[in-house]
């Protein structure tokens, strides 16, 4: 299967009389052959709209799309070879299964016995089998979602598209199709752009996440990069959950930031990042990091509010006028405290990235 | 500025790329352009020209012309009152009162739609006329219905169902969660009514009533054979044309008689019925609490009943005139109406109507689906152009159309490309397709937007084309309203009179010009005979479209969100 490569050069989509809505602002990215690429990103922030564009469905207001080096600018959208899996599937209801995975292939002019030998193959592959006769309204939401997929790939396309498809099933099943899909993109190596606000779906699926905000890429990296090295408030704030302290940089030396902690100073070695002495910075913390302790511990704190979820218990701790969240995992195997209990917290130094602050 | 310029070239490149939908545009602007915008230009051109000057100075001068102005703003707003008065208590009956006999009074708000346009006049000449049944032989007084309170009796009764359908579809959809929380805190039932309920029925209430003030100013049969001395605008352009030959007074009255009708129908149109926040699917948005109170419940029980019963004696006494001899006078059975209707003399009006309307009908339909989709799922300047001009063909009352077109088309266009038309039957199918689009193209309009567009962009992004995804996905998905727009057209059609009173000629005889003759001439029962030949080719032909275009899939159902 041919895959592709796809370059978003700085595209832009504004809509209104005068261009008021900046739907998308400036993109610019490049996906590489075969890689799953996720657009993560609050309500509003485009992800869809660049979708749309690259699918065809809105027309750039400047920039292009490029597919293997060429502009896709003046291709109509049944003319790009990409397939699409919509939200709500799209099914055709007045078609069975059958007839809706083999539409495309009818629309190439296949000989009926190529395009039955394709349905069956992706039929298979998607666990439909014997279900071709069968009505849409027919299907459960789960079998729904495989015939759209189904019907998208027994195309071959050059780029997968997914527009949030998960998001109508219940939670055990989007774990399943998140992982059947993840398998399947691998298995064909097939180019894909994945839209989702989800981002524990984004995290499982992806080479690399983009993150978007306000029509533009706000950071670009593999799961790991994002999580461990946000590049701003927003990117640590959206992916995962995160405590912000503030502080400042105390002295820079070759390799070390020294910076200020609850009264004392705080040594951070290789920190990522340009920062100088008195600059004001943000201390980020992911909640996992930080230890909980009945007996010792470097800082002291109350407990202002624990919640117990079975394999976790979270924690709102109040220390030194600022509210610290802890995610505790295992809790069984450690103390579990209750709101009002007094207690010691750790912060391992390894766990901080730090972030620029802007103040005033 | 130039951006604004590009995008808008970039925009029709888009479009014209898909072949066959570019000729689609093609084909449905340049119908639109030349037999609906010209036809009214030329109106405009010749009432608004010098020689037309010394006419208008005649005829505003004249108090004569001033009293047809009033007379005919008088029936507006009494049929436009009455008949919203009727649709809203039909709606309110099958909506918010639990009585017997509801399937019967729904039937009863729909039949009005196919009935021939003299009916209703006719039976209520001869039931309560001067020698009415009901006035002079069983009440023994002597009443002249002719006149403003007749045709407002008539006229009621025969558009009513606009305001019904508006109405039933907006106090269905109507939340009953709102009426609920103001009984909650206090309200009484007449509060709740007075306060909530009817406020937000205003924009249904406001397009029932707009809507039927134009129908009432376009209508002509009713005007010609119920109006006696109380002439209105549309009589009075009858007259000028067919009566005195004088194609510049018609002109000049129908301009006169264009300027409240366009105005209160695009107010109607652009205005109010963007106004109801309710979207009218027909599908009823909770449990409605019905009315307890016996005094309100039976009283408007018992005037539906009232109603109702005059409408199917009304209807009803059309049979009885067909068959018998003298109409209201002499009750002998006999065949002799039926006879010359479909094997006599009139037998040639009545294949005539058929084939011409039977040929209109698809077209429209089509046309009007056509329209529909650029309209609904295509973005490109002048689109509000094309919706505009789609909505003319019944906006205009029918006897400018029929003006326009002779202007028009009595000599050839563009140096004989298109030859002169007029005393032809293509002109008359024109004429009907003009006077059906708009309806096609409302109820496709309505259709497409209840179709997911993921559909379409899903066959899309699976390589087919406009023309194959309209085809084979949309298409489909509409059938429903695709076969309510031919119904439509093809009723409107047969019982179209206004229209194509001027353009019929002795070779081409339509079956509602022809009542009209009969009815004028006093030959009621071969009159009556001619509308319930009508009414059974209407009935006939929505059995037969229904077969054809096929049984519902149900797929349509899943299509609603």
């Amino acid at each position: 299967m041919k895959s592709a490569t796809l370059v978003l050069d700085n595209l832009v989509k504004t809509f209104g009389h005068q261009g008021e809505v900046r739907a998308v602002n400036g993109m610019n990215l490049e996906i590489h052959q075969g890689e799953f690429v996720t657009l993560l990103g609050p309500s509003g922030c485009g992800k869809t709209t660049t979708l749309r564009l690259i699918a065809g469905f809105e027309f750039p207001t400047a920039g292009q799309i490029l597919l293997n080096g060429e502009s896709l600018n003046d291709v109509p959208p049944n003319k790009r070879p990409m397939a699409m899996v919509f939200q709500n599937y799209a099914l055709f209801p007045h078609m069975s299964v059958f007839d809706n995975v083999s539409y495309g292939l009818k629309i190439k002019r296949q000989s009926t016995d190529l395009i039955r030998e394709n349905v069956e193959i992706v039929m298979q592959l998607m666990n439909l089998v014997g279900m071709g006769d069968r009505m849409p309204h027919q299907l459960s939401g789960g079998q729904q979602q495989r015939v759209a997929l189904a019907r998208a790939l027994v195309m071959q396309p050059q780029v997968l598209l997914f527009d949030e498809p998960l998001s109508n099933l219940d939670a055990k099943l989007r774990e399943q199709m998140r992982i059947e899909i993840r398998r399947l993109q691998q298995r064909l190596g097939i180019t894909t752009v994945y839209v989702t606000h989800d981002q524990a779906e984004a995290m499982s699926l992806s080479d690399r996440i983009a993150v978007m905000r306000d029509g533009q890429l706000e950071q670009i990296g593999t799961p790991s990069e994002i999580y461990q090295h946000p590049v701003s408030l927003f990117v640590a704030d959206f992916i995962g959950r995160a405590n912000f302290i503030e502080s400042s940089v105390q002295s820079r030396t070759d390799g070390q930031l020294t910076l200020e902690l609850f009264g004392r100073s705080l040594t951070l070695l290789a920190p990522q990042g340009e920062f100088f002495a008195g600059a004001p910075v943000y201390l980020v913390i992911r909640p996992e990091a930080v230890r909980v302790n009945r007996q010792a511990g470097s800082w002291t704190g109350e407990v202002k509010q624990a919640v117990y979820l079975g394999s976790t218990v979270e924690y709102e701790i109040e220390t030194h006028d600022h509210f610290i969240s802890v995610v505790v995992y295992n809790p069984q195997e450690g103390d579990i405290f209750e709101e009002g209990d007094q207690m010691f917290l750790d912060l391992p130094s390894t766990a901080f990235h730090v972030l620029p602050r802007r103040t005033g | 500025m130039s951006e604004f310029i590009t995008l808008r070239i970039r925009e029709y490149r888009r479009l014209t790329q898909d072949g066959v939908l570019a000729i689609g545009l093609l084909l449905s602007i340049g119908f639109l352009g030349l037999f609906v915008v010209y036809p009214l230009a030329r109106i405009l051109s010749v009432s608004l020209s010098s020689e037309a000057a010394a006419v208008y100075q005649r005829l505003l001068a004249a108090r004569g012309t001033w009293r047809v102005i009033l007379n005919t703003l008088w029936m507006g707003l009494g049929v436009a009152s009455a008949g919203t008065l009727l649709g809203f208590l039909f709606a309110f009956v099958q909506v918010k009162l639990d009585v017997p006999f509801k399937r019967f009074f729904n039937l009863i708000g729909i039949l009005p739609v196919i009935s021939p346009p003299f009916a209703v006049a006719m039976s209520t000449i001869v039931l309560f006329g001067r020698s009415g049944l009901i006035t002079k032989q069983l009440l023994g007084i002597r009443y002249d219905i002719y006149g403003l309170d007749g045709l407002i009796l008539v006229m009621a009764i025969s558009f009513f169902p606009v305001a019904y359908l508006t109405l039933l579809g907006m106090m269905r959809a109507l939340d009953p969660s709102l009426e609920e929380a103001a009984i909650n805190l206090g309200a009484g039932r007449w509060r709740v009514f007075r306060t909530v309920t009817l406020p937000m029925l205003i924009p249904g209430i406001a397009s029932s009533f707009l809507l039927l003030f134009v129908e009432a100013l376009a209508d002509l049969a009713n005007p010609l054979l119920i109006g006696g001395n109380y002439t209105v605008l549309a009589s009075r352009i009858y007259l000028a044309i067919i009566g005195e030959y004088n194609l510049n007074t018609g002109a000049v009255l129908s301009l006169i008689l264009l300027v409240p009708s366009l105005t209160v129908f695009f107010f109607q149109h652009y205005w109010v019925s963007r106004r109801s926040y309710v979207s009218v699917t027909g599908k009823p948005a909770g449990h409605h609490q019905p009315i307890s109170s016996p005094w309100v419940k039976w009283s408007l029980f018992a005037l539906c009943l009232l109603v109702s019963g005059l409408v199917v004696l009304l209807y009803g006494f059309i049979f009885v005139g067909a068959v018998t001899k003298v109409w209201g006078i002499n009750y002998a059975l006999t065949l002799e109406h039926f006879h010359f209707v479909l094997f006599g003399y009139g037998s040639e009006a009545m294949i005539d109507t058929t084939l011409l309307a039977a040929i209109a009908t698809p077209v429209a339909g089509l046309m009007g689906m056509l329209i529909a989709f650029l309209v609904v799922r295509r973005k490109f300047a002048g689109r509000n152009l094309v919706d505009f001009a789609s909505v003319l063909g019944i906006a205009v009352p029918g006897t400018v159309v029929g003006i326009g077109f002779i202007l028009a088309f009595n000599q050839p266009l563009w140096g004989g490309l298109i030859p002169k038309l007029t005393g032809t039957a293509l002109i008359i199918i024109l004429a009907y397709v003009v006077r059906s689009v708009p309806g096609s193209v409302r109820s496709g309009v309505a259709a497409l937007q209840q179709v997911d567009t993921a559909m379409e962009e899903a066959s899309a992004s699976l390589g087919a084309s406009s023309v194959t995804t309209f085809r084979r996905i949309t298409l489909p998905l509409i059938k429903p309203a695709f076969l309510s727009g031919l119904i439509y057209s093809f009723a409107r059609s047969m019982t179209s009179l206004s229209a194509i009173i001027f353009l019929i000629t002795p070779r081409w005889r339509v079956m509602t010009a022809q009542i009209l003759n009969e009815a004028e001439t006093g030959r009621y029962g071969n009159a009556a005979a001619y509308c319930v030949v009508l009414i059974a080719i209407v009935i006939t032909a929505i059995g037969l479209m229904y077969a054809v275009v096929g049984s519902t899939t149900g797929a349509e159902r899943l299509v609603e969100r």
